[in-house]
């Protein structure tokens, strides 16, 4: 069937009598229960959302540069993107991973570099920080403060997120270091440090975004990205921690894909699920626990790669979802993300699309301004039915982690990615300039170019921080994490000792995995 | 018959993008080729050296991580290294069009497949692959230098059915090669254990070939191969073996029809000791007993009586093995095996002599048993 016809199918069947509906029970007002409508009462009017640049490639030197630039030009909060041996807790002189340094995000070895990469931008509020970091979070996190510390910010005025969600890793992202139980330990423990110490930090992001960019579909995303939610706030509570202690500062992370309104239904399911999760299966009391919150980015997937001018209009369509559906902070591609990491004069483009939204549309002032039209309602109700089932299904598997050994969401995943490459192939999937109007010529933009000297420099780094360093106390400090590890007690103060002492990521994390072990994928 | 192309696909470094080569995996397997993929974090010396053992036709490599150059050039090297330049090297993901142009001149990459392209579609994935030949070889070359990339692509030859490969192998005859059949359900250990067996016979220094057989999917003829190789990785870069993986093809009784003709091609080779591995097999399948001068049926403590006494195959194998003796006391199978063995009328093994068992186990570094196993294997195989 041809896709515009697919749709007005869709579109005629929705015919529900409105005194069927139930407005308070299903909606509410923005700002009350169940927030189908809105968190806030007043959102976009009071305060904007965070405009929110994921960024970061080659050194600390070359990523902090480029914050500066993004916030000259009118952003409100740093996105931190890593580098794959950071992500995976190795070093920059690892010798056989080695090579992927500062290539698709900036190089951290240790607290050296994270102090370049924050140098002359204050931490205090308004700004705040997200760090897009999962298995070895816990170190990051850590020179995060120490460097706060140094430059004597006080941590219970620090805002900021890392994304910390390790199920998604093994349900889509696939960068995992350690087996399951411990990584949700390791979460448990930092989501615990916050509570208690860095009041205004979101010690977790849990993501839909990697499970929606592996290929799932919008209802997969929300199903598996809420019964990660359950898993996390399951497993706080194992740790002993009171759930309206923990649950404000859960945050969340979708996907904005091209489907125009099912996209702006999907958010607003969301938030309506997780308000009734969490009020009747786990009796939060604090509005705030019932409150979804979440930071959204446009579609990497949806971009092309040829036409690149094109993934501008992408991305704004996608934007505009992300913001009728009532995101709290934003990220927009840049239209040459298909090729290489963006270029200053493409990320700034992606940052104007966000302005022009905000400033010039004029369409801040009303909240969900699609709530009570058909079509929408009917969207919300059908994700949420269909999100509910998965849940159901997960929940009888006997709870997330289950699930992901059983490779269950794993193998949903792959079969809605393989059906839409298959409609992708036939055209019954139509993208514009690729399988319908194809482009005809090839186009060689000029890419970001990472400074090819990158390693060196950065082993070179690497090395005189080892020779300055107490490497006596950095032994110590290591082995301590370990016996932490082993015992039942918070890691987070042991890590944070070791990297003041300017241990490496790599250091730290091989101490974990010797207690902890390392996660391997059956295929 | 057409030539059923073999291909290994990888993901290069740390990058977890794995969506793409999944769906590729899938749409190729569903399409009737011959896939290996091993998971993330793969190193490329790894896959360059896997594909040149199994006399592969193309490595396909995904890399998202910007990191493509470097990892092309490093299978460039490994294969140029090893005179296997005609393996075709495709690569898919995210690649600006200035590298597309330097992976094709510097690294003869056939084809560079960008996401977001109107040819990086499943389709004209499927027609490259279609419209590309394989590898071939001359028959002749393979006799005249034994090396791992010459016999891999010879046995890539006879599994396709060449006339012209397997009218040299077909009847040989060489009584000095020990040919060790492994076979048992799924599940049980069998590739641990050949991995566990390899070093024993290393350690007596007997260059050591190994068939392994995996199932073709009897729909589409495609299979997903190579999956046994995880447990004996640790041998990848040793010269004196070689790992060979089979779908069956149709071949009946857990081994393909032309796994005979591959055991004679490495015996010309020169192994030692070859050692076929079945596909996880159900209760009468033992074909092959056919090509094996020796079969060893692998067990578990916990099967059940009956399912002993239902096994067809039970009666006519010339060893068992009751491996994982860490999960139960292997002893009343092994009383049974006994008795059952004296009820036997004859015995069917070539040397005549009765079956023997041994209990194994690998959990722990020294795997007990499993030397005791060789040191039994090669005393039989004297007795032939």
């Amino acid at each position: 069937m041809d896709e515009r016809n697919k749709n007005n199918k869709e579109k005629s069947f929705c015919k529900k009598p409105i005194d069927e509906f139930d407005y308070s029970l299903k909606l509410g007002d923005p700002g009350q229960y169940p927030y189908t409508r809105g968190i806030h009462l007043e959102m976009y009017k009071k305060q904007l959302w965070t405009m929110r640049q994921f960024a970061g490639f080659g050194s600390a030197d070359d990523t902090n540069k480029r914050f500066k630039y993004l916030l000259e030009h009118g952003e409100t909060g740093l996105s931190t993107a890593f580098d794959m041996p950071t992500l995976l807790g190795r070093d920059s002189d690892d010798l056989v991973y080695g090579k992927e340094t500062g290539l698709c995000g900036v190089a951290i070895d240790t607290l050296a570099d994270m102090e370049i990469l924050f140098d002359g931008i204050d931490l205090n509020p308004p700004i705040s920080t997200s760090m897009t970091i999962n298995a070895p979070a816990i170190v990051l996190f850590a020179m995060y403060l120490v460097v706060a510390e140094k430059k004597g910010t006080d941590w219970k005025n620090l805002r900021g997120t890392i994304q910390n969600d390790i199920l998604k890793e093994y349900i889509a992202q696939k960068e995992w270091i350690f087996p399951p139980e411990p990584s949700m330990r390791i979460i448990a423990n930092i989501v615990e440090f916050c509570c208690k110490n860095v009041s205004q930090w979101y010690p977790i992001s849990i993501s839909g975004y990697h499970i929606r960019e592996a290929g799932s579909t919008a209802v997969q995303e929300l199903a598996f990205t809420l019964r990660d939610g359950i898993e996390y706030v399951e497993w706080a509570i194992r740790a002993g921690l009171k759930v309206d202690d923990f649950a404000p500062r859960f945050s969340f992370f979708f996907d904005s894909c091209e489907n125009f309104f099912r996209e702006i239904a999907k958010f607003r399911a969301a938030r309506r699920m997780w308000a009734r999760i969490m009020k009747e299966r786990f009796h939060a009391k604090n509005e705030k626990s019932l409150q979804l919150r979440f930071h959204t980015q446009t579609s990497g997937l949806s971009l092309q790669a040829t036409e690149l001018e094109n993934n501008d209009v992408r991305t704004t369509s996608q934007a505009l979802s992300a913001i009728l559906g009532g995101t709290q902070s934003l990220h927009t591609n840049s239209h040459d993300e298909t090729l290489c990491l963006p270029t200053e004069e493409a990320v700034k483009i992606a940052l104007r699309i966000q302005q022009i939204i905000a400033y010039e549309m004029d369409i801040t002032g009303v909240v969900d301004p699609l709530g009570g039209a058909y079509w929408i309602e009917n969207l919300t109700d059908e994700l949420e039915k269909i999100a509910m089932h998965y849940i159901d299904i997960i929940d009888g598997m006997g709870g997330m982690l289950k699930a992901i050994e059983q490779g269950y969401p794993q193998r949903e995943i792959r079969r809605s990615a393989l059906e839409r490459c298959k409609k992708i192939a036939t055209g019954e999937k139509i993208i514009i300039g690729v399988n319908k109007f194809p482009a005809k010529e090839k186009q060689i933009i000029p890419v970001l170019k990472i400074d090819p000297e990158i390693r060196m420099k950065q082993v070179k780094r690497l090395n005189e921080v080892k020779q300055k360093r107490d490497n006596f106390k950095v032994k110590q400090c290591l082995e301590y994490i370990s016996c932490v590890a082993v015992s039942k007690g918070n890691l987070m103060f042991s890590i944070i000792e070791a990297v003041k002492n300017y241990a490496t990521i790599g250091e730290i994390c091989l101490a974990l995995e010797k207690v902890f072990g390392r996660y391997e994928e059956k295929i | 018959m057409e030539r059923k192309k073999r291909i290994i696909l990888a993901k290069a470094g740390l990058d977890g993008h794995d969506q793409g080569i999944n769906v590729i995996k899938d749409f190729l397997i569903e399409n009737g080729y011959e896939v290996f993929y091993f998971g993330l974090y793969q190193q490329m010396r790894d896959i360059a050296e896997i594909a040149i053992q199994e006399g592969v036709d193309f490595i396909g490599l995904s890399v998202h991580s910007a990191a493509h150059l470097e990892y092309v050039k490093e299978i460039f090297g490994y294969l140029k290294n090893n005179n296997a330049l005609d393996i075709g090297l495709v690569v898919g993901g995210i690649v600006p069009e200035q590298d597309v142009f330097i992976l094709e001149k510097e690294f003869g990459v056939r084809r560079v497949f960008v996401s977001g392209t109107p040819e990086a579609n499943l389709n004209s994935i499927g027609d490259f692959f279609r419209k590309n030949s394989g590898r071939n070889i001359d028959p002749k070359l393979m006799l005249e230098n034994k090396s791992k990339n010459n016999l891999g692509l010879f046995i890539s030859e006879l599994v396709n059915n060449s006339e012209e490969a397997s009218g040299f192998v077909k009847n040989l005859l060489r009584e000095d090669v020990l040919t060790i059949g492994i076979t048992g359900h799924q599940g049980v250990g069998k590739s641990t254990l050949i991995g566990h067996l390899i070093t024993q016979f290393r350690n007596l220094n007997k260059r050591v070939g190994v068939i392994a057989v995996d199932p073709s999917d009897c729909i589409s003829g495609g299979a997903l191969l190579g999956r046994d190789r995880t447990q004996m990785w640790r041998h990848l870069f040793d010269e004196n073996v070689h790992i060979y993986s089979m779908a069956t093809r149709g071949g009946y009784g857990g081994i393909a029809d032309t796994t005979g003709l591959a055991v004679n091609a490495m015996k010309i080779a020169g192994y030692d000791i070859v050692i076929v591995e079945t596909i996880g097999i159900g209760q009468d399948q033992a074909e092959v007993r056919t090509i094996a001068d020796m079969t060893g049926l692998i067990l578990t403590p916990d099967i059940g009586e009956d399912q002993v006494y239902k096994s067809g195959i039970m009666q006519i194998v010339d060893f068992y093995v009751i491996n994982k003796t860490d999960i139960m006391p292997a002893l009343p199978l092994e009383k049974f095996l006994n008795e059952m063995i004296d009820n036997r009328v004859s015995f069917s093994g070539k040397s005549k002599s009765r079956p023997f068992i041994i209990n194994t186990s690998m959990v722990n570094k020294n795997c007990s048993g499993i030397q005791k196993l060789a040191e039994k294997i090669l005393e039989y195989g004297e007795n032939l």
